[in-house]
């Protein structure tokens, strides 16, 4: 969303020609009505955001008194850290694993299933409904399907005769675990999202073409896709915002491991902050964090600029 | 009921003047039409005496009380909407009953209110409907039964009848026209719509760009437009309008050229201007008549024939190929392509001098 | 309706019902493995010990949810996700609809700047404050308490967005009207924008109560005694200890009883949780 957009969000501008008297009286009834989310708003999210950079300016203890200022150090141990580093391009490496496909997931279910009939429905309700499991729930499930020794592909492989792979402990199935665990959980949102775009596109589209003789083929790359561009965009920018705070995942399920090959970013943050209790470190570590998927969102308000001229 | 009285009023949005320095008596029990096309501001005045837009300047006053200081609540004044604006989650009970029980009116009184609005307005029947279950029509009524139970001093109409099919229209038009006779209220009604202006109006108010062109009786406007809007206006088919030039001038008559035919003569009170100036020659379809070629003032060639039952409306290509429509009384025998004449009474004619101003003429 | 489907459909009906037939595989594939747990779930502890093959419940039993019921600690944190959903859900709705019908129809003074204050919000998530408000709470004591679990959350400016939105959308002539009547401006809030904003509020408050149960981070590190976990977080707890060879009867049971409200209101209100989903995703 533009800025445009967002003042666009908001309604006409001050001058709408409401009388004078009701006009002396809208200033404190409109506070009254925002005054108890803004109380919220700034004591929950504005002042901890602020907060939080100052105490990324400390070296900071959990539990106890200690603080100490030592401005930008923290930052400075950081791009010295490798397991930062490495925590870094492991979620990097996760989120280049996990969009694409998701994205791709959930367009191919989209136009599978986007008619509105009773079956189409009935299909949607399956694959957005393991959307709705907490991770806890996510992960065990497929820690279960994914042991090497109780899980369930692990007693597919030995009714086949084969050695069933620990995926969740071997250094090169672990990652893709996780995407496969993450498919799983979330191709829900964005397959509504396509559903609802895919639904949007006008009948009379599809009937010139089919007047035309178009190809199923020919449909689709020049009427279908060019239709929810925005939305694929959008599904993208979502994707990679959401994405690049995966925790719960490896936390439960590989434990960062095997090697930290899988160790997240945010997992790491949570590690240093509360089993490490270093909290002036890890929130330095959220900084960048938050720093990289503003720049993310950024692109997002770009392109929609862009798009709109 | 109360007159309004709107002095000097004006209206700015930002730099915009929507609204200049307009002034207008209405008087108490009149049936008031505000009429022009989109955007001549007849909304924006409406609201204003409603109290639902601010006046930038002038003063709008309702019984003798100047009211542009008072919140609209307390101007006693109902008004319906276009769109009806009722609550979409109550009954039409509760709709109608809402104002009344956020002044504290008695339960009994209320009901009494309710039960005689209904009655009048026919829908007594409908009391625990929601509005989504109701056609237009009913709608529109519920809106007014909500106007009517606040007893106000005057009523407010913007554009009540714009979302509702033509039959609908004409029917609403004469509901609304017994209810000023029975209630015999003052009532302000806003309209595009030059039929329900003149039908229902007691004083039609024409504006434009936000100023009054002319205030008149449905018929003084129509046989006396002061201007060349309110000539084209009013009326349908419109008032065919020929350019002509001044040919000469004598005591109380004007004699005007008319590019596509003989020269005119009018009986005017004043002159439009030297020979030469322009004009223009303002003929409504009915005043025109057919005769042969020769005969005619003006001569041409039919186009089209509309043939509508009760009337036939022709279209003559003039000389010039000016189009003028010509309105006959029940069927008439010419056919496109005929080569015929136009005639008209010289007392039926409008002349309107270079700026579109109506000459006076003496009555006939 | 999609047409792409449609408008090909005289020209090849088999490559319509191919993909119709894959779609359905891949869906019951989808299922099978939360069948298997719930199925799993009611076998007898002593026998998953043993093997996990095997896809059917049987032998049956309801051991599991029994010892969990009456044993465990899982119907506290049940509790503790309720009275936390429950109380994060309401201050949502009250805050959302006072401030979205401010933001949508009274006009006061900085009004587009607040606006556009509280919408960048947005894109602050929640690992950048987790740490900070940990310390807040903490400073003040709060943590393992309904308040610390259910509160920051509710700063979240979505819900307010999507008020605005919709109260944007209600005609105006009707508080104009309503005006006429005689209505204050908190009884046009009151009578007439609250009643028609429930299908709103509706899908706000499901999407909000969803997004509380499955919270995780921030209950994770606030409520940190046993008795104050969350069902979701005290899953997690257990589950780590599944490869220990006790009680994983008692984890499958665990896992099922977790999901259950979520996924009954799913069920119920499908519509309205997709929509509130998709709404509070496109901003």
């Amino acid at each position: 969303m533009t800025t445009q957009e967002l003042s666009g969000a908001l309604p006409e501008a001050t001058t709408s020609g409401r009388p004078a008297w009701f006009r002396r009286s809208d200033a404190w009834q409109g506070y009254l009505f925002i005054a108890p989310f803004l109380l919220v708003y700034c004591v929950f999210l504005v002042y901890p955001l602020f907060k939080g950079f100052w105490i990324s300016l400390h070296d900071w203890e959990l539990v106890g008194t200690y603080r100490e200022f030592i401005g930008f150090l923290n930052y400075e141990d950081l791009w010295y850290d490798s397991l930062f580093w490495k925590s870094l391009w492991n979620t990097i490496r996760f989120v280049a694993l996990t969009v694409p496909s998701m994205t791709l997931l959930a367009m191919l279910l989209a136009l599978a299933v986007s008619k509105r009939t009773r079956t189409h429905a009935v299909l949607r309700a399956v694959f957005f409904g393991s959307s709705v499991f907490s991770v806890s729930v996510v992960t065990f499930i497929w820690q279960m399907m994914l042991n090497g020794e109780r899980g369930m592909l692990a007693h597919i492989f030995e009714a086949l005769g084969l050695v069933p792979i620990d995926y969740l402990r071997d250094s090169f199935w672990a990652m893709p675990s996780l995407v496969v665990t993450t498919l799983w959980w979330g191709v829900g949102l964005p397959l509504a999202l396509f559903v609802a775009a895919l639904q949007q596109i006008p009948e009379e589209l599809y009937e010139a073409a089919e007047l035309d003789h178009a190809s199923r083929w020919t449909v689709l790359w020049r009427i279908t896709l060019p239709s929810i561009r925005r939305t694929i965009v959008l599904v993208l920018v979502l994707q990679i915002v959401a994405h690049f705070q995966i925790f719960g995942q490896p936390l439960l399920m590989t434990r960062g491991g095997p090697a930290d090959s899988t160790r997240s970013l945010v997992q790491l943050i949570y590690d240093t902050g509360f089993r490490d209790w270093q909290i002036g470190y890890a929130a330095s570590m959220a900084m960048v964090l938050f720093a990289i998927m503003l720049v993310v969102s950024m692109i997002q308000l770009f392109l929609g600029r862009e798009e709109r001229s | 009921m109360a007159d309004i009285r709107l002095s000097r009023v004006s209206k700015r949005y930002g730099s915009a003047l929507v609204i200049e320095e307009l002034s207008l008596d209405i008087k108490s029990r009149e049936f008031v039409v505000f009429l022009g096309p989109s955007g001549c501001g007849k909304s924006t005045l409406l609201r204003m005496i409603a109290g639902l837009e601010d006046i930038s300047a002038g003063e709008i006053s309702i019984a003798g009380e100047v009211v542009n200081e008072v919140p609209a609540r307390h101007r006693g004044v109902s008004m319906v909407f276009q769109n009806y604006a009722l609550y979409p989650h109550m009954s039409v009970y509760d709709n109608i009953s809402f104002g009344l029980r956020n002044t504290g009116v008695p339960r009994d009184e209320i009901r009494r209110r309710v039960t005689e609005a209904t009655r009048i307005l026919r829908i007594g029947e409908l009391l625990d409907r929601k509005p989504r279950d109701m056609s237009g029509g009913q709608r529109q009524r519920v809106a007014i039964g909500r106007a009517i139970v606040r007893q106000p001093r005057a009523f407010l109409f913007d554009e009540p009848l714009s979302n509702l099919d033509a039959e609908l229209r004409v029917q609403m038009r004469a509901e609304i026209a017994r209810l000023h006779h029975s209630l015999n209220a003052t009532m302000v009604f806003v309209t595009h719509d030059q039929v329900e202006a003149m039908t229902m109006a007691d004083r039609i108010v024409v504006m434009r760009s936000g100023r009054i062109e002319q205030v008149g009786t449905p018929i003084e406007l129509y046989r006396h437009p002061r201007n060349l809007f309110v000539a084209g206006f009013l009326g349908s088919p419109k008032m065919n309008f020929l350019p002509a030039t001044v040919g000469g001038s004598g005591a109380g008559s004007l004699s005007l050229e008319i590019g596509a035919g003989r020269p005119v003569e009018l009986a005017v009170d004043t002159y439009p201007g030297e020979i030469g100036s322009a004009a223009t020659l303002g003929l409504r379809p009915e005043h025109l008549h057919l005769t042969s070629p020769e005969d005619g003032v003006l001569a041409g060639k039919v186009e089209l024939v509309e043939k509508l039952g009760s009337t036939t409306h022709l279209h003559v290509a003039l000389a010039d190929d000016r189009l003028v429509i010509v309105e006959v009384s029940g069927e008439s025998e010419a056919r496109v392509d005929d080569l015929v004449g136009l005639d008209f009474q010289p007392a039926s004619a409008h002349v309107f001098d270079a700026d579109g101003n109506a000459l006076p003429r003496p009555e006939p | 309706m999609n047409g792409f489907n449609r408008a090909i459909r005289v020209q090849n009906p088999w490559i319509d019902r191919l993909i119709l037939g894959a779609t359905i595989l891949l869906a019951i594939l989808w299922v099978i493995p939360a069948l298997w747990i719930v199925s799993l779930s009611f076998r007898p502890n002593f026998l998953l010990m043993r093997s996990t093959a095997g896809v059917l419940p049987i032998p049956f039993t309801t051991e599991n949810y029994e010892l969990i019921l009456r044993l465990s600690r899982v119907p506290g944190w049940f509790f503790n996700s309720a009275m936390t959903a429950l109380l994060m859900t309401t201050m949502v709705l009250v805050v959302s609809s006072l401030a979205g019908y401010a933001f949508a129809r009274i006009n006061f003074p900085g009004r587009r700047i607040l606006f556009i204050f509280v919408l960048t919000g947005l894109m602050v998530p929640e690992q950048a404050v987790f740490i900070p408000l940990h310390t807040m709470f903490a400073d003040l004591g709060l943590h393992n308490t309904y308040v610390a679990l259910a509160t920051p959350r509710v700063a979240v400016p979505i819900g307010v967005f999507l008020m605005t939105q919709f109260f944007r959308a209600v005609p105006r002539e009707i508080e104009e009207a309503a005006e006429l009547d005689n209505a204050s401006r908190f009884t046009i809030f009151w009578k007439i924008m609250l009643p028609l904003a429930i299908p709103a509020l509706t899908t706000l408050g499901l999407f909000t109560f969803l997004h509380a149960w499955n919270d995780f981070l921030w209950p994770l590190v606030s409520a940190t005694d046993d008795d104050s976990y969350t069902v979701t977080v005290g899953l997690a707890s257990i589950q780590s200890n599944y490869a220990q060879t006790e009680g994983l009867g008692m984890v499958m049971a665990s896992a099922v009883l977790a999901s259950l409200p979520v996924f009954i209101l799913y069920l119920i209100f499908q519509r309205y949780i997709v929509s509130g989903v998709s709404m509070g995703s496109s901003r």
